[in-house]
């Protein structure tokens, strides 16, 4: 039964097999530096590695451009922190809901990871508290976590990102690569120290699913409403009043010129929070922008170094 | 009075409405809403939106008020507003003329019967008066009409002018008295005038002329009281006499009686200025019975208030949704 995980990797091999299969050969920055960055090999040059993975001296006496091929790191152990609040049964910006984005995330990320031969675990909330997983090696394993992200579906919980890396911070000892995964939180200067504190512990990875537009929605005629007062009148079968969006204002241009000028000032803040903790962070909409995305984020990440 | 044959329906389709409105607020809202988001107060918090929404409710309001105002004169135009009147259409084919005798021997009666005259408009609803007076020649003082404002104040007039003999008021006296012509009281003649003032010969009316007078004549006039009397009844007009009793001349009176009675008309004696009233009363009774008093019940629509109001409703809603494009 590994379904969730069966379709991402269909998505993956389709689109990029071979590009991942060379991309992610140590694609990640070494947790460990100083061991892990010796080479094991050479192998031949193809579309998409990076130039300066060449290694000239070995080209030079060979007939084709030969890339270095990095030895696999020490047991790196992936965490991925990711959001399974009731916010993230709310919709993306491409339609699709967000938490089907956050497995395919996790999936992704997690399936390099494992096919590597690393440990993968979920830190998560589980309704009440944040929990961290077994680490998990194998593809059912993986499985495993992606269902435990997928099993929170239609949950009250409130808890966001935050919470579990203030709880990572103390609790885990190991560096570990860190791949947050969250719908658009608040970022503040609040969190900073926090970010901080958490990226120069471990490897921080934000990978940040972005919402959907609700006047956009509405003018479309989705009349949006707020998964957060669909759940509290859920029991009388009523939503709040302000917890949808009339289809008449979603026409109003001084609305959505303050809305979009709002989330603009918000995003820019929580970039610059999260560049000056040193967080790599890339932004997701749909789950074609996933493996870009998670891509983007490793050679970010790569480069920083 | 206003009433609404069609009530039953403007009700039923109240009620329909009401059920519709009802059904529709029993929907629950949440089937209303269908993507769902997070944050979403991040929108709805802005100070831009709530002013938005604030003028959205106030124009929904706006626009409701003036949808149950259209609707509710719709449903007044729907229950058909008519207005009843019962009329007695034949009422409005008679006419009486009051003709009077103002010679020196009738003075003394005359503001007594014109008092009573005044008292019988106002029970007159549809019928046409006019008046004539005469001594030697006939006057007509005012021509048979249903104005009775003005028939009043013409018999007020004619009142102080009898009261006054003549100083004040309605001066009688010169305009019956010509220098031409010879004699006094040619009661015939005045008799003649008034049955030639009545106008509308071509159609079916009941004419009915009170003769105020003592037949005592006092010169030669043209037509005598039978001849006169036969002019009347030529034109279909029946004479109602009213003389003051007198023992002096009986001849004159037995005279009169007998030309009234000819035009199928009534004679009646004054035996005290009093009885006019019930003479008066009398002769309109005879009137009224001889003519069919048949009521006829109109009904007129009164649709002018409730489709104005509509119309304008609806251009208001459309002006509204054109507003707001909903």
């Amino acid at each position: 039964m590994a379904a969730l995980l069966t379709r991402i990797r269909a998505r993956l091999t389709l689109h990029t097999h071979r590009r991942v299969a060379s991309l992610l050969d140590g694609g990640w920055a070494s947790v460990f530096h100083g061991q892990s960055l010796d080479f094991d090999d050479l192998r031949e040059y193809v579309d998409g590695d990076e130039i300066r993975d060449i290694d000239w001296k070995a080209s030079a006496r060979h007939s084709v451009p030969l890339v270095k091929r990095y030895t696999d790191h020490r047991r790196l152990r992936l965490a991925l922190v990711v959001a399974t609040g009731r916010t993230m049964d709310a919709t993306a910006t491409g339609g699709e809901s967000k938490r089907d984005l956050a497995i395919l995330l996790a999936g992704m990320a997690g399936w390099f990871a494992v096919r590597g031969g690393d440990e993968v675990c979920l830190v998560a909330s589980d309704g009440h508290r944040t929990r961290i997983t077994r680490p998990e090696s194998s593809e059912a394993g993986l499985e495993h976590i992606l269902r435990r992200i997928l099993a929170h579906r239609g949950t009250q919980d409130t808890s966001t990102v935050l919470d579990h890396l203030d709880w990572m911070s103390s609790r885990l000892r190991r560096r570990h690569l860190v791949i947050v995964i969250s719908d658009e939180i608040d970022v503040t200067d609040a969190h900073l120290r926090l970010l901080r504190k958490a990226s120069s512990h471990h490897e921080l990875l934000w990978l940040t699913i972005t919402e959907a537009d609700p006047l956009a929605m509405a003018a479309d005629g989705n009349i949006p409403f707020d998964v957060d007062a669909a759940l509290v009148g859920a029991p009388t079968g009523t939503v709040r009043a302000g917890s949808s969006v009339p289809r008449a204002l979603a026409r109003d241009s001084a609305v959505a010129r303050d809305y979009r000028a709002a989330e603009e000032a918000r995003r820019e803040n929580t970039a610059r929070v999260l560049r000056a903790a040193g967080v790599v962070s890339e932004r997701v909409g749909t789950s074609a922008q996933a493996l870009p995305a998670i891509h983007r984020a490793a050679e970010r990440h790569r480069r920083a170094r | 009075m206003v009433t609404t044959p069609l009530l039953w329906l403007a009700i039923v389709l109240a009620v329909l409405a009401v059920l519709a409105l009802v059904v529709a607020f029993l929907i629950p809202a949440r089937s209303r809403g269908r993507a769902p988001v997070a944050y979403l107060s991040r929108l709805t918090a802005l100070p831009a939106y709530i002013r938005a929404r604030r003028r959205l409710l106030l124009g929904s309001l706006a626009g409701l008020a003036v949808l149950a105002l259209t609707a509710a004169f719709a449903l007044a135009g729907v229950a058909r507003p008519t207005v009843q009147e019962t009329i007695s259409p034949k009422r409005h084919l008679r006419d009486v003329m009051l003709c009077l005798d103002v010679s020196g021997s009738m003075i003394d009666y005359d503001a007594e019967i014109i008092e009573s005259y005044i008292s019988m408009v106002d029970s007159f609803d549809g019928e046409r008066i006019g008046m004539t007076i005469f001594n030697a020649t006939g006057v007509t003082v005012f021509p048979l009409t249903d104005d009775y404002d003005m028939a009043k104040e013409f018999l007020e007039d004619a009142h102080e002018g009898f009261t006054s003999y003549g100083m004040e008021g309605l001066d009688f006296i010169t305009p019956t008295q010509p220098p031409v012509v010879t004699g006094s009281s040619l009661i015939g003649d005045g008799l003649v005038t008034c049955v030639e003032a009545f106008d509308r010969m071509d159609e079916e009316r009941s004419r009915s002329i009170i003769l105020a007078t003592d037949n005592e004549l006092a010169g030669e006039p043209l037509f005598t009281m039978p001849q006169a009397a036969d002019h009347a009844i030529d034109r279909g007009v029946r004479v109602y006499a009213l003389a003051p009793t007198r023992y002096f001349f009986p001849a004159a009176l037995t005279e009169l009686e007998t030309a009234a009675e000819r035009t199928e008309g009534e004679f009646h004696s004054m035996s005290d200025a009093g009885a006019v009233d019930r003479i008066v009363t009398s002769v309109q009774a005879t009137e009224a019975a001889l003519t069919d008093g048949r009521l006829v019940t109109l009904f007129h629509d009164r649709p002018v208030v409730p489709l104005v109001g509509t119309g304008i409703g609806l251009l208001a809603l459309l002006l509204l949704f054109w507003r707001l494009r909903l």
